[in-house]
């Protein structure tokens, strides 16, 4: 199924514009940005869905009317113009199928604004090889549509690049487990059962009037439905929770893999800065009472000289029996100068034998009292002094040890830390400390999930066994009741099929999936440039896509830009092959995730894809650049998209 | 696969799922009514219609 | 005996020096008396005393306490060999105010030469040397 051309009339850009698409090269659009290279995807999604996906900010912003600037500006006021979009399409080298679709507008107002005129118009031209046209509109073209590319499964076949790139970073199961779901057509088995299950439901209510005990029943396994229902879309929620819990959670430890713990080693420097800053003060109090022992024991020994020698005198005097002293000079001297005895009063006079023996006492006593009682007062210090003095070594020693002691551990923190910190320089801590904090929340996230769920299914059990006990109760009432027997009938007929309907949907999506995971595997390692450095990919039970490098490990989130576009496209092809959809694939502006060498290889896969299938690539100037190489005119069908002076209208160029 | 068509692996596998023939008869009558119509469409006559049929001819096997 | 001085005093030209050891770190947190007995056990150390005519106070003789009396009649005996002299206490004051005089000039020019941390290594191995020296029994 390719197209074949695409006719533009006054939408947006693309005044009046033919283009021809090749159906055996890649086709590939060149134009600078803003100049509407995603507004060509917009017109096919205009044309056969009625809806722009592609919008800039500035035209959803302004809200630019659909219509070609030019034409809204050339109009008269009151003219009637249109917008029109159509799509030929060839399937199987048939006759084209032709997809209008047709906007009328009125140029009214004070700015000749337009405005709808009529409702669109969309129709589908199918001519048989006989030469007749048959042309369907409303619901029957809608149909053609879905056998094109069906609504569901759209975007699967027109991207947006950076949509490409986001593809496999989300969480993926929903997005495959829905494309699945699409291209096997067990949403119409879905419908089916939904369906039935309204019916049965009518049935039961039918039953109900006919007698109150089923009408409570019916009620009662109406809510309890109701509460099977929530609770599955409440497990499904947390399943989906849980899976993107699980798919941050790997792709921040992978990220965290290869760094420091961060936070583990900034509290244990902040353990050890305080342990630090402890001793440091624990140290500095040492050394402090290092040099006031320095400095008494200091004055004691400067000094010491003259201790040493009042010590001696001292004990001389001792020896001598002059301490302590044992006359009062002072007052013996008062006694000859009064020729008075202190102590009795009485007088004598100069020359008496009382003079002489005051006299000889006198001469007996060598040092004065006053003198005997200082270097007693001062004997006791001078001894003590004496004694620190004697223990100066050994006191110094010990705080010096101590000061030692110290200075080693502080050494040793320090070191420490100084290790720890050259373990996380050069690694952003912050963003790293973020990384932990974020795989934590993501893990309580999961946590908090997974409780749930299981609340929730053990809700489940239990609803499934009060339905089953009232779906027996119905049976039973219905049982007993002859006028119902047909509304009985009936409704084991529909849960009967209904049950049938489920397994089958179960065992096609299963079979798809396991297509879908094969194919995708293979064509990935067919367009991958480094197929030594992966090991698998595949689509597990439940539809999450993994790929596991060459040692083992899973890296989904970490592969490059180019990878995942590969691995993108390889599932996309898989897709188009099982759904039997074969429409050409649109991608819009497919390099922007994708940088370095990947670039060349993605071109290249580009070239191979284009061989089994229409590709449409939209890029600009600066993007085609690097790649002309590989991607030009000999390869590629090319165009140049290039907006006229007034910058009203596009001018599309072959190359 | 359009909806427009089924394809012959659904059909097919209708038909293996069950030994009960009325009701994969039933299901796949049920399938292309609604591969011939748009979704949210006026089902219930149609259905109606075809459980009547069926849900009879599966009593009477029965 | 005469008693001994109500006040403690420096030569006034010695002023500065004190402050500048007390800002320059080695006289950080001492008292007067304290860095009295330092600068008067320098001089003794080196057998050094020199008399000064303008005074200064410097701190109250009853800071001293029993143990810096102690040590300046010590000083005053030491000085003049005899312990009359103790008879004169405002002599044994001048002696010790001498010797502190003479010693807190050594002290200074010593200072003056290094950073504080180098000076108190310099004057912990000082201390060593002078213990060592005295050879006392332990």
């Amino acid at each position: 199924m390719i197209i074949e051309k695409i006719i533009f009339e006054n939408y947006r850009q693309y005044k009046n514009v033919e283009i021809p698409l090749s159906s055996k090269k890649l086709n590939l659009f060149i134009g600078k940005m803003g100049v509407g290279k995603t507004n060509l995807l917009n017109a096919i999604n205009w044309c056969l869905y009625y809806n722009e996906p592609y919008l800039s900010r500035k035209e959803e912003d302004i809200q630019l009317p659909i219509m070609n600037l030019k034409t809204i500006a050339d109009a008269e006021k009151g003219e009637i113009k249109d917008v029109k979009v159509e799509i030929w399409v060839k399937i199987n080298g048939e006759q084209p199928l032709i997809f209008t679709r047709k906007a009328s507008f009125i140029i009214a107002g004070e700015n000749n604004h337009p405005t709808p005129y009529r409702s669109p118009e969309f129709k589908v031209r199918s001519t048989d090889d006989r030469g007749n046209t048959e042309i369907y509109e409303g619901e029957d073209a809608e149909h053609y549509v879905e056998r094109f590319v069906p609504t569901g499964i759209k975007e699967f076949f027109f991207f947006d690049g950076e949509r490409l790139d986001k593809y496999f970073k989300e969480s993926t199961r929903e997005n495959i487990r829905h494309s699945i779901f699409q291209i096997s057509q067990t949403s119409l088995l879905n419908s089916i059962s939904e369906n039935l299950n309204k019916i049965k439901q009518d049935f039961r209510k039918e039953a109900g009037k006919r007698s109150p005990n089923i009408d409570c029943i019916r009620t009662q396994l109406e809510t309890i439905e109701k509460n099977q229902l929530d609770a599955k879309r409440r497990i499904d929620e947390c399943k989906r929770q849980i899976k993107i819990a699980n798919d941050n959670i790997q792709e921040y430890e992978e990220k965290l893999s290869g760094v420091p713990k961060v936070d583990d080693i900034k509290s244990k420097i902040t353990e050890l800065e305080i342990k630090l800053n402890d001793k440091e003060l624990i140290y500095e109090s040492k050394i402090t009472e290092k040099r006031d022992l320095l400095y008494e024991n200091g004055i004691i020994l400067l000094n010491y000289p003259a201790i040493e020698k009042v010590i001696q005198i001292i004990a001389e005097k001792r020896k001598k029996g002059e301490i302590p002293p044992t006359g009062d000079l002072k007052l013996l001297q008062k006694i000859l100068d009064d020729y008075t005895c202190s102590i009795c009063g009485s007088k004598f006079s100069s020359g008496s034998s009382q003079e002489k023996s005051v006299k000889k006492l006198m001469d007996g006593i060598d040092l004065s009292s006053e003198i005997g009682h200082e270097l007693m007062r001062i004997e006791s210090p001078l001894t003590i002094y004496q004694n620190i003095a004697k223990k100066f070594n050994e006191n110094i020693r010990k705080i010096s040890q101590d000061i030692e002691s110290y200075k080693k551990d502080l050494d040793e923190i320090t070191k420490n830390i100084g290790d720890l910190k050259s373990k996380i320089i050069g690694f952003n801590d912050e963003k790293i400390s973020n990384w932990a904090k974020q795989k934590k929340s993501f893990e309580d996230v999961r946590d908090r999930n997974n409780q749930n769920l299981g609340v929730q299914e053990e809700n489940l059990k239990t609803l499934k066994k009060d339905y089953e006990r009232l779906n027996e109760e119905l049976a039973d009432e219905l049982k007993r009741e002859s006028k119902l027997k047909t509304i009985k009938k009936k409704i084991d007929f529909i849960e009967t099929t209904v049950n049938v309907a489920e397994s089958i949907k179960n065992k096609i999506m299963e079979q798809i999936r396991k297509k879908i995971s094969e194919e995708t595997k293979k064509k990935f390692f067919e367009l991958h440039w480094k197929k030594e450095s992966f090991n698998e990919v595949c689509i597990d039970e439940d539809y999450d896509i993994s790929i596991t490098n060459s040692m083992g490990f899973p890296c989904l989130g970490s592969i490059s830009g180019g990878e995942r576009e590969i691995l993108a496209l390889s599932f996309t092809m898989s897709l188009h092959r099982i759904s039997g959809f074969d429409a050409p694939i649109l991608i819009d502006r497919p390099l922007t995730m994708v940088s370095g060498e990947s670039i060349d290889y993605v071109c290249e896969a580009f070239l191979n894809i284009a061989k089994e299938k229409q590709l449409i690539l939209f890029l600009t100037p600066n993007e085609y650049k690097g790649i002309s190489q590989i991607l030009n005119s000999k390869t590629c069908h090319m165009f140049e998209l290039k907006m006229t002076k007034d910058e009203k209208e596009l001018v599309v160029i072959e190359v | 696969m359009s909806k427009g068509s089924i394809s012959e692996h659904i059909l097919k596998t209708i038909q293996q799922s069950t030994n009960d023939k009325v009701i994969s008869d039933f299901i796949i009558e049920l399938i292309y009514e609604e591969a011939n119509h748009i979704e949210h469409w006026r089902f219930k006559s149609s259905y109606n219609t075809l459980i009547e049929k069926y849900s009879e001819l599966w009593s009477q096997k029965k | 005996m005469s008693k001994p001085p109500e006040k403690i005093y420096i030569a006034k030209t010695d002023k500065e020096k004190y402050e500048k050891l007390e800002k320059e770190g080695f006289f950080e947190d001492r008292n007067h008396k304290d860095q009295f007995l330092v600068a008067m056990g320098f001089g003794v150390k080196n057998k050094v005393h020199r008399s000064f005519k303008e005074r200064h106070e410097f701190f109250w003789r009853k800071d001293l306490g029993i143990e810096g009396e102690t040590l300046i009649s010590a000083v005053g005996i030491y000085f003049a060999y005899d312990v009359d002299i103790l008879t004169d206490m405002s002599k044994v004051y001048g002696i010790a105010e001498e010797y502190a005089h003479a010693g807190i000039d050594l002290l200074y020019n010593k200072m003056e030469s290094q950073q504080v941390g180098t000076f108190w290594k310099q004057f912990e191995k000082d201390i060593h040397e002078i213990y060592r020296s005295l050879n006392l029994p332990k």
